[in-house]
Protein backbone atom coordinates (compact mmCIF):
# COMPACT_ATOMS: atom_id res chain seq x y z
CA UNK A 1 0.00 0.00 0.00
CA UNK A 2 1.25 3.44 -0.53
CA UNK A 3 0.99 6.65 1.65
CA UNK A 4 0.42 6.10 5.06
CA UNK A 5 2.52 3.39 7.05
CA UNK A 6 0.09 0.68 8.59
CA UNK A 7 -0.27 1.44 12.00
CA UNK A 8 0.12 -1.33 14.94
CA UNK A 9 -1.48 -3.64 12.02
CA UNK A 10 -0.67 -7.21 13.21
CA UNK A 11 -1.69 -10.05 11.68
CA UNK A 12 -4.34 -12.17 13.23
CA UNK A 13 -4.91 -15.98 12.50
CA UNK A 14 -8.59 -16.62 12.46
CA UNK A 15 -8.44 -19.11 15.22
CA UNK A 16 -7.35 -16.48 17.80
CA UNK A 17 -10.72 -14.16 16.49
CA UNK A 18 -13.21 -15.18 18.19
CA UNK A 19 -11.79 -15.57 21.62
CA UNK A 20 -10.79 -11.99 21.03
CA UNK A 21 -14.28 -10.85 19.93
CA UNK A 22 -15.38 -12.21 23.30
CA UNK A 23 -12.78 -10.03 25.05
CA UNK A 24 -13.85 -7.14 23.08
CA UNK A 25 -17.29 -6.99 24.67
CA UNK A 26 -15.72 -6.36 28.13
CA UNK A 27 -12.59 -5.64 27.57
CA UNK A 28 -11.41 -2.13 26.03
CA UNK A 29 -7.79 -3.36 25.23
CA UNK A 30 -9.42 -6.25 23.32
CA UNK A 31 -11.06 -3.87 21.56
CA UNK A 32 -8.04 -2.12 20.41
CA UNK A 33 -6.32 -5.18 19.22
CA UNK A 34 -9.45 -5.56 16.84
CA UNK A 35 -8.94 -2.19 15.95
CA UNK A 36 -5.86 -2.98 14.75
CA UNK A 37 -6.59 -5.75 12.72
CA UNK A 38 -9.59 -3.50 10.75
CA UNK A 39 -8.74 0.09 10.97
CA UNK A 40 -7.10 -0.03 7.46
CA UNK A 41 -8.95 -2.17 5.38
CA UNK A 42 -11.75 -0.25 6.67
CA UNK A 43 -10.24 3.18 5.92
CA UNK A 44 -9.19 2.24 2.98
CA UNK A 45 -12.53 0.95 1.34
CA UNK A 46 -14.02 4.06 2.74
CA UNK A 47 -11.46 6.23 1.32
CA UNK A 48 -11.53 4.33 -1.92
CA UNK A 49 -15.51 5.18 -2.23
CA UNK A 50 -15.51 8.39 -0.62
CA UNK A 51 -12.73 10.18 -2.19
CA UNK A 52 -11.03 12.17 0.34
CA UNK A 53 -9.06 11.76 3.64
CA UNK A 54 -10.64 13.67 5.85
CA UNK A 55 -14.76 12.14 4.85
CA UNK A 56 -12.59 8.86 5.34
CA UNK A 57 -11.28 9.57 9.08
CA UNK A 58 -15.07 10.57 9.73
CA UNK A 59 -16.70 7.77 8.54
CA UNK A 60 -14.11 5.09 9.90
CA UNK A 61 -14.38 6.90 13.25
CA UNK A 62 -18.17 6.59 12.81
CA UNK A 63 -18.01 3.07 11.90
CA UNK A 64 -15.73 2.09 15.17
CA UNK A 65 -17.57 3.80 17.11
CA UNK A 66 -20.88 2.06 16.35
CA UNK A 67 -18.58 -1.13 16.35
CA UNK A 68 -17.53 -0.67 19.96
CA UNK A 69 -20.93 0.55 20.99
CA UNK A 70 -23.12 -2.36 19.31
CA UNK A 71 -20.19 -5.31 20.23
CA UNK A 72 -22.10 -6.66 22.91
CA UNK A 73 -24.87 -7.23 21.16
CA UNK A 74 -22.62 -9.42 18.32
CA UNK A 75 -23.34 -12.88 18.09
CA UNK A 76 -20.44 -14.55 17.10
CA UNK A 77 -20.81 -17.04 13.79
CA UNK A 78 -17.65 -16.20 12.13
CA UNK A 79 -18.85 -13.22 10.43
CA UNK A 80 -16.99 -10.63 12.32
CA UNK A 81 -15.93 -9.08 8.88
CA UNK A 82 -19.09 -9.00 7.28
CA UNK A 83 -20.45 -7.19 10.42
CA UNK A 84 -17.89 -4.49 10.57
CA UNK A 85 -18.14 -3.53 6.90
CA UNK A 86 -21.91 -3.25 6.95
CA UNK A 87 -21.76 -0.90 9.80
CA UNK A 88 -19.22 1.05 7.31
CA UNK A 89 -21.45 0.80 4.43
CA UNK A 90 -24.41 2.16 6.31
CA UNK A 91 -22.56 4.89 7.60
CA UNK A 92 -21.24 5.65 4.27
CA UNK A 93 -24.44 5.36 2.91
CA UNK A 94 -25.83 7.69 5.58
CA UNK A 95 -23.16 10.28 4.56
CA UNK A 96 -24.40 10.10 1.06
CA UNK A 97 -28.36 10.95 2.31
CA UNK A 98 -27.28 13.91 4.44
CA UNK A 99 -24.71 15.39 2.07
CA UNK A 100 -26.07 14.10 -1.35
CA UNK A 101 -25.63 18.05 -2.77
CA UNK A 102 -22.21 18.48 -1.40
CA UNK A 103 -21.19 15.46 -2.96
CA UNK A 104 -22.47 15.57 -6.27
CA UNK A 105 -21.26 19.14 -6.38
CA UNK A 106 -17.64 18.01 -5.38
CA UNK A 107 -18.08 14.76 -7.97
CA UNK A 108 -18.88 17.36 -10.71
CA UNK A 109 -16.01 19.41 -10.17
CA UNK A 110 -13.63 16.93 -10.03
CA UNK A 111 -14.94 15.40 -13.34
CA UNK A 112 -14.74 18.71 -14.94
CA UNK A 113 -11.06 19.12 -13.89
CA UNK A 114 -10.28 15.82 -15.34
CA UNK A 115 -9.17 14.85 -11.50
CA UNK A 116 -8.87 11.46 -9.75
CA UNK A 117 -7.24 12.28 -6.44
CA UNK A 118 -6.13 8.36 -6.19
CA UNK A 119 -5.77 8.32 -9.71
CA UNK A 120 -3.30 10.65 -9.26
CA UNK A 121 -1.08 8.95 -7.40
CA UNK A 122 -0.42 6.14 -10.25
CA UNK A 123 2.27 7.09 -13.10
CA UNK A 124 1.90 3.80 -15.19
CA UNK A 125 0.04 4.01 -17.50
CA UNK A 126 -1.30 0.67 -18.11
CA UNK A 127 -2.64 1.17 -14.35
CA UNK A 128 -3.96 4.32 -15.37
CA UNK A 129 -6.18 2.72 -18.01
CA UNK A 130 -7.39 0.17 -15.91
CA UNK A 131 -8.45 2.37 -13.34
CA UNK A 132 -10.40 3.97 -15.96
CA UNK A 133 -11.75 1.02 -16.82
CA UNK A 134 -12.93 -0.20 -13.66
CA UNK A 135 -14.47 3.18 -12.78
CA UNK A 136 -16.49 2.80 -15.65
CA UNK A 137 -18.02 -0.18 -14.41
CA UNK A 138 -21.53 -0.37 -12.60
CA UNK A 139 -21.50 0.54 -8.79
CA UNK A 140 -22.00 -3.23 -7.78
CA UNK A 141 -18.58 -4.72 -9.45
CA UNK A 142 -17.35 -1.19 -8.75
CA UNK A 143 -18.15 -2.17 -4.91
CA UNK A 144 -16.97 -5.56 -5.49
CA UNK A 145 -13.14 -4.91 -6.89
CA UNK A 146 -13.35 -2.68 -3.48
CA UNK A 147 -14.24 -5.37 -1.42
CA UNK A 148 -11.37 -7.80 -2.48
CA UNK A 149 -8.56 -5.47 -3.99
CA UNK A 150 -8.89 -2.66 -1.78
CA UNK A 151 -10.10 -4.18 1.96
CA UNK A 152 -8.16 -7.09 0.81
CA UNK A 153 -11.51 -8.99 2.17
CA UNK A 154 -11.66 -12.97 1.66
CA UNK A 155 -14.30 -14.27 -0.98
CA UNK A 156 -16.08 -16.48 2.61
CA UNK A 157 -16.05 -12.57 3.90
CA UNK A 158 -17.33 -10.65 1.04
CA UNK A 159 -20.45 -13.45 0.57
CA UNK A 160 -20.61 -13.11 4.17
CA UNK A 161 -21.20 -9.33 3.31
CA UNK A 162 -23.58 -9.87 0.10
CA UNK A 163 -25.40 -12.26 1.67
CA UNK A 164 -24.63 -14.68 -1.36
CA UNK A 165 -22.28 -18.10 -1.46
CA UNK A 166 -19.06 -17.82 -1.91
CA UNK A 167 -18.93 -19.98 -5.00
CA UNK A 168 -21.42 -17.48 -6.55
CA UNK A 169 -18.92 -14.37 -5.25
CA UNK A 170 -15.84 -16.15 -6.85
CA UNK A 171 -17.15 -16.75 -10.30
CA UNK A 172 -18.88 -13.21 -10.62
CA UNK A 173 -15.13 -12.11 -9.41
CA UNK A 174 -13.45 -14.02 -12.07
CA UNK A 175 -16.21 -12.88 -14.40
CA UNK A 176 -15.37 -9.67 -14.25
CA UNK A 177 -11.49 -9.78 -14.14
CA UNK A 178 -11.97 -11.47 -17.43
CA UNK A 179 -14.28 -8.93 -18.46
CA UNK A 180 -11.69 -6.52 -17.45
CA UNK A 181 -8.81 -7.97 -18.95
CA UNK A 182 -10.56 -8.27 -22.43
CA UNK A 183 -11.11 -4.85 -22.60
CA UNK A 184 -7.28 -4.10 -21.48
CA UNK A 185 -6.11 -6.06 -24.74
CA UNK B 1 -14.26 -22.07 -13.72
CA UNK B 2 -10.88 -22.42 -14.08
CA UNK B 3 -10.68 -21.38 -17.42
CA UNK B 4 -11.65 -18.14 -15.34
CA UNK B 5 -8.97 -18.02 -13.20
CA UNK B 6 -7.43 -14.42 -13.43
CA UNK B 7 -3.45 -14.42 -13.37
CA UNK B 8 -2.12 -13.23 -10.32
CA UNK B 9 0.10 -10.80 -12.55
CA UNK B 10 -3.41 -9.35 -13.32
CA UNK B 11 -5.01 -9.19 -10.00
CA UNK B 12 -1.79 -7.48 -8.80
CA UNK B 13 -2.26 -4.79 -11.91
CA UNK B 14 -5.80 -4.57 -9.70
CA UNK B 15 -4.85 -4.29 -6.80
CA UNK B 16 -2.39 -1.45 -8.26
CA UNK B 17 -4.72 0.53 -10.07
CA UNK B 18 -7.20 0.52 -7.49
CA UNK B 19 -4.19 1.16 -4.63
CA UNK B 20 -5.80 3.55 -1.73
CA UNK B 21 -3.57 5.10 1.37
CA UNK B 22 -3.95 3.85 4.59
CA UNK B 23 -4.77 5.56 7.57
CA UNK B 24 -2.85 8.57 9.14
CA UNK B 25 -1.14 7.06 11.91
CA UNK B 26 -1.97 10.64 13.90
CA UNK B 27 -6.11 9.76 13.05
CA UNK B 28 -5.50 6.23 13.96
CA UNK B 29 -4.07 6.24 17.58
CA UNK B 30 -6.46 9.22 18.33
CA UNK B 31 -9.75 7.03 17.09
CA UNK B 32 -7.98 4.02 18.98
CA UNK B 33 -7.04 6.58 21.95
CA UNK B 34 -10.87 7.14 22.58
CA UNK B 35 -12.03 4.23 21.86
CA UNK B 36 -10.09 2.05 24.33
CA UNK B 37 -10.70 4.96 26.94
CA UNK B 38 -14.91 5.19 26.00
CA UNK B 39 -16.67 2.89 28.86
CA UNK B 40 -17.06 -0.15 28.60
CA UNK B 41 -21.07 -1.20 28.40
CA UNK B 42 -21.14 -4.01 30.42
CA UNK B 43 -23.79 -6.45 28.05
CA UNK B 44 -26.55 -7.48 30.86
CA UNK B 45 -26.41 -11.24 31.35
CA UNK B 46 -29.82 -11.67 30.51
CA UNK B 47 -31.77 -9.83 28.20
CA UNK B 48 -35.44 -9.76 28.02
CA UNK B 49 -36.66 -9.68 24.52
CA UNK B 50 -40.39 -7.60 24.34
CA UNK B 51 -42.03 -10.67 22.96
CA UNK B 52 -40.28 -12.41 26.21
CA UNK B 53 -41.26 -9.54 28.06
CA UNK B 54 -44.84 -10.22 26.82
CA UNK B 55 -45.13 -13.56 27.54
CA UNK B 56 -43.63 -13.39 30.93
CA UNK B 57 -45.98 -10.55 31.94
CA UNK B 58 -49.12 -12.99 30.83
CA UNK B 59 -48.05 -15.60 32.68
CA UNK B 60 -47.55 -13.96 35.56
CA UNK B 61 -50.73 -12.01 35.20
CA UNK B 62 -52.14 -15.70 35.00
CA UNK B 63 -51.35 -16.69 38.19
CA UNK B 64 -51.61 -13.68 40.31
CA UNK B 65 -55.48 -13.55 39.01
CA UNK B 66 -55.87 -17.52 40.06
CA UNK B 67 -54.52 -16.40 44.25
CA UNK B 68 -57.74 -15.11 45.81
CA UNK B 69 -55.56 -13.23 48.05
CA UNK B 70 -53.34 -11.79 45.56
CA UNK B 71 -56.51 -10.45 43.61
CA UNK B 72 -57.66 -8.59 46.37
CA UNK B 73 -54.29 -7.31 47.56
CA UNK B 74 -54.09 -5.88 44.18
CA UNK B 75 -57.61 -4.78 44.41
CA UNK B 76 -57.17 -2.39 47.51
CA UNK B 77 -53.54 -1.61 45.81
CA UNK B 78 -55.02 -0.35 42.25
CA UNK B 79 -58.70 0.67 43.53
CA UNK B 80 -60.07 -1.29 40.70
CA UNK B 81 -62.70 -4.19 41.46
CA UNK B 82 -63.55 -6.30 37.89
CA UNK B 83 -67.22 -5.66 37.19
CA UNK B 84 -67.88 -2.64 39.80
CA UNK B 85 -64.56 -0.03 38.60
CA UNK B 86 -62.97 2.04 39.94
CA UNK B 87 -63.33 1.92 43.88
CA UNK B 88 -61.73 4.88 46.36
CA UNK B 89 -58.61 2.52 47.57
CA UNK B 90 -57.44 5.62 49.66
CA UNK B 91 -57.58 5.48 53.18
CA UNK B 92 -58.78 2.20 55.27
CA UNK B 93 -61.05 0.57 52.00
CA UNK B 94 -62.38 -2.87 53.33
CA UNK B 95 -64.04 -5.04 51.02
CA UNK B 96 -65.74 -8.20 51.02
CA UNK B 97 -63.67 -11.17 49.91
CA UNK B 98 -66.16 -13.30 48.69
CA UNK B 99 -70.08 -13.41 47.77
CA UNK B 100 -72.28 -13.38 50.48
CA UNK B 101 -76.26 -15.45 49.91
CA UNK B 102 -79.70 -15.18 52.20
CA UNK B 103 -82.63 -16.89 51.63
CA UNK B 104 -85.96 -15.65 53.58
CA UNK B 105 -89.23 -16.04 52.94
CA UNK B 106 -88.03 -17.16 49.33
CA UNK B 107 -86.26 -14.00 48.56
CA UNK B 108 -82.76 -14.92 47.97
CA UNK B 109 -79.87 -12.00 48.43
CA UNK B 110 -76.83 -12.21 47.17
CA UNK B 111 -74.13 -9.15 48.29
CA UNK B 112 -71.57 -9.65 45.31
CA UNK B 113 -69.56 -6.62 46.83
CA UNK B 114 -69.57 -4.25 49.87
CA UNK B 115 -67.02 -1.65 50.55
CA UNK B 116 -66.36 -0.11 54.00
CA UNK B 117 -64.75 3.17 53.31
CA UNK B 118 -64.04 5.56 56.31
CA UNK B 119 -66.93 7.51 55.77
CA UNK B 120 -69.73 5.41 53.74
CA UNK B 121 -70.25 2.28 52.62
CA UNK B 122 -71.26 1.13 49.51
CA UNK B 123 -73.13 -2.62 48.68
CA UNK B 124 -73.41 -3.96 45.76
CA UNK B 125 -76.44 -6.60 45.54
CA UNK B 126 -78.90 -9.05 43.54
CA UNK B 127 -82.29 -10.17 44.24
CA UNK B 128 -84.30 -13.07 43.17
CA UNK B 129 -87.57 -14.82 44.04
CA UNK B 130 -89.68 -11.74 44.68
CA UNK B 131 -93.43 -12.00 44.61
CA UNK B 132 -94.65 -9.58 42.31
CA UNK B 133 -97.17 -7.56 44.76
CA UNK B 134 -93.95 -6.50 46.44
CA UNK B 135 -92.27 -5.49 43.48
CA UNK B 136 -92.69 -1.09 42.76
CA UNK B 137 -92.44 -2.40 39.34
CA UNK B 138 -95.37 -4.71 39.18
CA UNK B 139 -97.47 -3.93 42.03
CA UNK B 140 -100.59 -1.55 41.02
CA UNK B 141 -100.37 0.47 44.14
CA UNK B 142 -96.57 1.28 43.49
CA UNK B 143 -96.46 5.21 43.07
CA UNK B 144 -98.89 5.86 46.55
CA UNK B 145 -97.30 2.78 48.19
CA UNK B 146 -93.71 2.02 48.13
CA UNK B 147 -92.55 -1.53 48.05
CA UNK B 148 -89.62 -3.23 49.33
CA UNK B 149 -88.19 -4.41 46.23
CA UNK B 150 -88.14 -3.02 42.51
CA UNK B 151 -87.34 -4.78 39.58
CA UNK B 152 -84.89 -7.21 41.80
CA UNK B 153 -83.11 -4.50 43.44
CA UNK B 154 -84.06 -2.97 47.05
CA UNK B 155 -85.79 0.07 47.97
CA UNK B 156 -82.90 1.32 50.51
CA UNK B 157 -84.13 3.32 53.53
CA UNK B 158 -81.17 6.04 53.70
CA UNK B 159 -82.42 7.34 57.22
CA UNK B 160 -84.66 9.83 56.25
CA UNK B 161 -86.76 8.18 52.94
CA UNK B 162 -87.00 5.12 51.11
CA UNK B 163 -84.22 5.85 48.16
CA UNK B 164 -85.89 3.48 45.37
CA UNK B 165 -84.25 1.20 43.25
CA UNK B 166 -80.50 1.31 44.18
CA UNK B 167 -78.14 -1.34 42.74
CA UNK B 168 -75.74 0.47 44.63
CA UNK B 169 -76.94 1.08 48.04
CA UNK B 170 -75.02 4.14 49.83
CA UNK B 171 -75.33 3.84 53.28
CA UNK B 172 -74.30 6.59 55.35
Amino acid sequence: MIGYDAVKTKPMSHDELPDLITAAKSDPTAFGRLYDRYLQPVYRYLYSRLGDAHTAEDVTSQTFITAYEALPKYREQGQFTAWLFRIARSKMNDHFRRNRYEVELEAAERMAAGEDALGALIHDEELVRLRSVIKNLNPEEQDLIRLRYVADLSFVEIADLLGKREDAVKKTMYRLLARLKSQME
Amino acid sequence: MSDLNPSPDFEEKVRKAMQTPNANPEFANRLRNELVRRPVKMKPNFVLKPAWAIAFALVMIALIASTPVAVNALKKLFGYVPGVGLVESNGNLRMLAEPVSVTRAGVTVTVTSAFVYSDHVEVIYEMSGIAPENDSTQAVDAETSPKAFCGGMANVYNGHDLVRCLKIGRFL
